[in-house]
């Protein structure tokens, strides 16, 4: 087997959470290990840990939030359906009665947005506090590892180091926004115009399309940050692989010494569980799906803006 | 001048599967990935001091050096590709081909201009198994054939043709280590010429089983297994009138640990063996350790490749006559490569590489080493 082969078995291996369990799952290591006997000093221990709690309320704050607002834009969405069935029954009081529900479920949409952001920014700055923090505890723990001549405190020492370098490069890899939270978006289906539409009704379908571009443009933005990780990962393995391949094509590495036995499986992945699955797409595949969706944003926005125009020409149509 | 039949035969079938297997009946399913063609010079120097009974003629001189251009392809077809279910497929046909061309000089008898054709062909199926584990199944097909093969010390290893099979079991993570199983079969056949008979002393069919265990975290995993190997030698003498033809039995056991970060990775690994045999010339033991990093350096877009591999082996019996056969069964053996990539333009990437080898004999401490530099530019037409 090749060591392309490989990757891409590793990768089919690899371990796959959601963004919640995420943000659970590498606290109780470092709780665990920075409370007990630790080599930090208690002052230390304690800052870390009040970070890390933080963390992880702000993790469940954003997680609550983004799940409200994909409720809120179902419940938008059913409210879009009451108000187009009036509409083709031509009932007026109806229409009117679902036309306020709407604008209402508009409102609290908006405002569960507004949520979301403000639960995101703060996740952003608890994030980067907990890699502050964590930094300054691998600090204080390379600064111990030096100190120390005791054996046993060394190899503690030495395997908590491990344990917070190691969460340090998890926290710092991860995003905030599944690609699944783009398709999300635009789960409220399309916003139309009506020649029934009114001011109210103009500026308030104006202002979600444009509340949605922007919402649209975070998360090209996002996905911008995710395809550069992507690809970084993957010129690593594309160089990597060329040097091996390099090496090896011609059997210039084979001298028998090392090569008595045929390759074996050495280099093969772990399989971690049955059911994580998402992470087996090879990392060509995974940077050619968040390329589609970027696409599909960006034409989701043009259209949107360009849709949100139209409304607000219309409503200087009105108000002229 | 020395000429292959069958494995420029190889050559040509890989030649012709190939772009079958590309068009064939699947192609709305198929995928080609990761294409990418190879070309390159390289500058080479050789020192050695020992015969080869491989090597159809004998030089006296220590030291020769060649210049080299070569040309390569690799790409892999995703014949099959599944996600989402415990049961998920994963097919795929990896090729990998090239040329390489020397001009070699220093020799006392005429310069030579050995020519290397190479083709690999690499089949692997995977499958999840429920809740169970991964079950592997592949199978591996080489061949290359040399023409104008120098003498020592410009070592270039003969043409052969080879085939492999293995299937190999993983479990699910236990307790966060997952065991694994494999069992393989290979056939190798070197190609003899006329005057050159003796190489058909170096085919050989082995069979093989591994067990190993596997601990898997965020950022590193550490490997350790086990094996056993039993490889015949069907036109080897023994010395042993009673069992005539060598038969050795290998035991092999080893560790390996990598780690595996965003932008870096790296691996140290070590392995013992243990070669016994019924004829008691090729019984050794030995050790190796192999290290490799690849990382991106902070200025100018580099990237870094290092590996080595540093080979110690002893003989159980002192041997009163020549008993290796340079370039394949050579005493210890030493390789180092390094080198430094960087983008060019989309889709072309340069590469600098400086290479080092060193096998020796245990007799009469001769020996042969080798000092490359190498200019490569790898393109990917997507």
């Amino acid at each position: 087997m090749s060591v392309r082969t490989r990757d891409h078995r590793r990768r089919a291996c690899a371990t796959v959470r959601s963004p919640s369990f995420r943000g659970l799952r590498w606290l109780v290591p470092v709780v665990l290990g920075l409370l007990g006997a630790g080599p930090l000093d208690a002052q230390e221990t304690s800052s870390l840990a009040q970070i890390q709690a933080r963390h992880e309320s702000a993790v469940r704050n954003y997680d609550a939030a983004v799940t409200a607002a994909e409720a809120q834009r179902l419940l938008l969405d059913e409210e879009l359906v009451r108000v187009n069935l009036a509409r083709e029954r031509r009932d007026d009081d109806a229409l009117t009665q679902a036309h306020r529900r709407f604008q209402a479920e508009s409102k609290e949409l908006r405002r569960l947005e507004d949520t979301t952001r403000d639960a995101e920014s703060a996740l952003r700055q608890a994030r980067q506090a907990l890699l502050d923090g964590l930094d300054q505890a691998r600090l204080a723990l390379e600064a111990q590892l030096v100190a120390t001549t005791d054996q046993r405190t060394t190899l503690l020492i030495y395997d908590r180091l491990q344990g917070v370098t190691s969460q340090y490069q998890e926290l710092e890899s991860e995003s905030l926004v599944p690609p699944a939270a783009a398709t999300a978006l635009f789960s409220s289906g399309s916003i139309v115009f009506d020649d029934r539409d009114g001011r109210d009704e103009l500026l308030a379908k104006a202002e979600i399309l444009e509340r949605r571009a922007q919402d649209a443009d975070s998360l090209i933005a996002e996905l911008d940050r995710r395809i550069e990780r992507l690809q970084s990962r993957q010129r690593l393995e594309r160089n990597r692989n060329d040097f091996l391949g390099g090496v090896e094509r011609f059997g210039d590495t084979q001298l028998p010494a090392i090569a008595t036995r045929p390759e074996s499986v050495r280099e093969e992945g772990v399989p971690a569980d049955s059911t994580e699955i998402e992470g087996s797409l090879p990392l060509e595949t995974q940077i050619e799906e968040l390329r589609d969706l970027q696409d599909w944003l960006r034409e989701q926005r043009v259209f949107d803006l360009g849709l949100a125009a139209e409304f607000r020409e219309r409503l200087m149509q009105i108000i002229e | 001048m020395m000429y292959d039949p069958r494995g420029r035969r190889v050559a040509v079938l890989l030649g012709l599967v190939l772009p079958f297997l590309v068009v064939g009946p699947a192609a709305g399913q198929v995928r080609l990935q990761d294409l990418v063609f190879t070309g390159g010079v390289s500058v080479e120097s050789y020192e050695g001091n020992l015969s080869a009974v491989t090597v159809p003629v004998i030089d006296s001189t220590d030291r020769a050096s060649a210049a080299a251009g070569e040309f390569g392809a690799h790409g892999e077809l995703r014949l099959l590709e599944s996600s989402g279910t415990p049961w998920d497929r994963y097919l795929s046909v990896e090729f990998d081909a090239g040329f390489r061309q020397f001009a070699a000089a220093g020799f006392e008898l005429r310069d030579y201009a050995p020519r290397e054709w190479v083709g690999r062909l690499d089949l692997s199926w995977w499958q999840r198994l429920g809740g169970v584990g991964l079950v592997t199944a592949a199978g591996t097909f080489r061949g290359r054939t040399v023409a104008d093969r120098t003498p020592m010390p410009l070592f270039l290893q003969p043409g052969y043709a080879t085939a492999r099979g293995a299937l190999v079991f993983q479990t699910y993570e236990i307790e966060g280590v997952s065991l694994e199983m494999s069992i393989d079969a290979e056939s190798m056949d070197y190609q003899s010429v006329s005057l050159l008979s003796q190489l058909d002393l170096l085919d050989r069919r082995s069979k093989g089983f591994e067990v190993g265990a596997l601990a898997n975290r965020e950022s590193w995993r550490m490997r350790f297994y086990g094996g056993a190997r039993s490889t015949e030698y069907h036109r080897q003498d023994s010395f042993d009138p009673e069992d005539p033809f060598r038969r050795d039995r290998t035991l092999h056991m080893g560790a390996l640990w990598v780690l595996n970060l965003a932008a870096v990775e790296a691996e140290l690994g070590v392995e013992g063996t243990l070669n016994r045999s019924n004829s008691q010339r090729p019984e050794y033991d030995a050790v190796s350790g192999r290290a490799a990093v690849h990382a991106p350096l902070p200025f100018w877009d580099l990237g870094l490749h290092l590996y080595t591999v540093l080979t110690g082996k002893t003989y159980v019996h002192d041997s009163p006559f020549v008993r290796l056969v340079p370039g394949e069964e050579a005493d210890n053996a030493s390789v180092a490569y390094i080198a430094l990539d960087r983008p060019i333009v989309r889709n072309l990437g340069a590469t600098v590489r400086f290479g080092w080898a060193r096998a020796e004999t245990d007799v009469g401490n001769s020996y042969y080493s080798r000092f490359g530099t190498s200019f490569l530019l790898n393109y990917r037409p997507s």
